[in-house]
């Protein structure tokens, strides 16, 4: 058990962890205090996205069961090609997408209508759980499909009719400094344990996790962290920042 | 006690997300029937020739649930397709695309944008109408079939045929050799409204069943066999991938 005070001192990610108090105090001490005792808080160091992956990934094995749980239909081949407003999955951090699996299993995890007029997730759900209510993947079988989506090597990021202008593109990046990077990392590469990698997501996912976040339509794990910060973030900011965050490389150049 | 706020907070943030969600979109087109809706791409699909070679392409993204054979999920989360009638499968589709049948898991995959237009779905349908069906489907525990048959006999055959065969110009489906839960779920969706696009004469034909008497005759149909030459030998793969 690491000494809970430790996030105070030491470099890096420590001080990522100071700043999100800072915000979080803003907001009352309610909210900070409730950070304060979530558990991933007080987590030793936080790996770098790509040492999340489970040391041996039975590459072959899980890419097969990434076929037979039909997660290739929405997310595309080595989750590389998502369709409509789904995400991309190759990079993201294991730890993230197990946790995120799982709330979509067990329904804790939905979202505003889509374009069908159900919950965002449902869809999901709809392919993993079988009309009697059980299970059809497992949680090993999570964990070996999330270990190995996160060795694959992102996708390219998508080309844009309009890039942002340089000032507001200069005014994204601050805004994302001041409310993002605290956990995501700079310009979302390195989150924290737990969150999930953003840059390079795919700009209409993006966009539509902050609505539902802020609309509080999507609550779970440490989205509620992410509501108090959301609070006072417009839906043109909110745009700006999507713009900004889907523009990012993925991994640093 | 810090980390209990936290833990009451976020089950706080839950109930009021599971009560806003309540009521939403989905739940208001619940009971309005659309069963068949003239016009639209249905109509239109019906008219077409189909090209099997383009459905067979058309195919690759539905296999990634429905498997390659066309077989679904012997546990009925998938329905079997294989050998369903045309007209029947371009229904459901025309339906599913045009939200007169709720389908969230499989609605991406209906548009446009993913399988293409409205040939898409002659073509589509025309291959999986060909494909041999499943000699091993999901059925139920067997122990009500007597009940079964005599609600099938007084109640389904008149529609679906003595053998659950279907009737394909009038959209009936095949729904012999079906997967035992896959039928429970549909029936059960029919009979609330759920499943907007269902005949009414079989939502009210079916008004006064009990959960007995679903359960039953689900048991009773997906027992029902489809001819031979309808069936995959056991272990068939679909060579076309």
């Amino acid at each position: 058990m690491p000494d809970p005070c430790s996030f105070l001192s030491g470099p890096g990610p420590a001080r990522r962890r100071m700043k999100i108090m800072r915000v979080h105090r803003l907001k009352g001490l309610v909210i900070a205090a409730a950070i304060a005792a979530a558990p991933w808080i007080v987590e030793a160091n936080p790996a770098r996205a790509d040492d999340t992956a489970p040391a041996a990934v039975d590459a072959a094995a899980a890419k097969k069961l990434y076929l037979r749980r039909s997660c290739i239909a929405c997310h595309g081949k080595d989750g590389q090609k998502a369709i409509q407003d789904y995400p991309a999955l190759a990079g993201q951090r294991a730890d993230y997408m197990v946790a995120q699996i799982e709330d979509i299993l067990s329904g804790k995890r939905v979202g505003s209508p889509d374009a069908s007029g159900n919950p965002r997730a449902k869809g999901m759900r709809g392919a993993l759980v079988a009309p009697d209510g059980s299970r059809r993947i497992t949680e090993d079988e999570v964990k070996a499909i999330s270990g190995w989506l996160a060795t694959l090597a992102p996708p390219p990021i998508e080309a844009v009719a309009t890039p942002l202008e340089p000032d507001k593109a200069t005014a994204a990046a601050a805004m994302f400094a001041e409310k993002c990077e605290a956990c995501h990392g700079a310009a979302g590469r390195e989150p924290l344990e737990g969150y999930p990698r953003i840059a390079g997501q795919k700009h209409v996912y993006v966009l539509a996790q902050m609505k539902d976040i802020k609309s509080k339509a999507r609550s779970n794990g440490q989205s509620e962290a992410m509501q108090t910060i959301l609070d006072d973030v417009s839906d043109a900011d909110m745009e700006l920042l999507a713009a900004f965050v889907s523009a990012q490389e993925p991994i640093a150049k | 006690m810090r980390r209990n706020l936290a833990i009451t907070l976020g089950a706080a943030a839950l109930a009021l997300t599971m009560l806003m969600g309540a009521g939403g979109a989905s739940d208001e087109k619940t009971n309005v029937n659309v069963w068949n809706a003239e016009g639209g791409e249905k109509d239109e699909a019906m008219k077409l020739t189909p090209n099997l070679e383009h459905g067979k392409e058309v195919y690759e993204v539905c296999s990634a649930c429905h498997l390659p054979e066309g077989w679904g999920s012997k546990d009925g989360t998938f329905p079997q397709i294989a050998g369903q009638h045309f007209e029947v499968i371009i229904k459901q589709l025309a339906d599913i695309r045009a939200l007169n049948r709720d389908n969230p898991t499989m609605y991406p995959f209906a548009l446009p944008k993913e399988i293409g237009g409205v040939q898409s779905i002659t073509d589509v349908s025309a291959y999986i109408a060909k494909l041999p069906m499943t000699p091993d489907n999901g059925e139920g525990d067997g122990s009500d079939l007597e009940l079964g048959a005599k609600l099938y006999k007084d109640n389904c055959v008149k529609c679906h045929g003595e053998g659950g065969e279907g009737k394909h110009e009038k959209w009936y489906p095949r729904i012999q050799g079906q997967h035992f839960n896959y039928l429970i779920r549909q029936f059960r969706e029919i009979k609330s409204g759920k499943r907007r696009n269902s005949n009414p004469d079989m939502v009210r034909q079916i008004e006064g069943f009990s959960d007995r008497d679903v359960v039953a005759v689900m048991d009773y149909v997906s027992r029902l066999k489809a001819p031979k030459d309808m069936v995959a030998p056991p272990g068939w793969t679909n060579p076309d991938f």
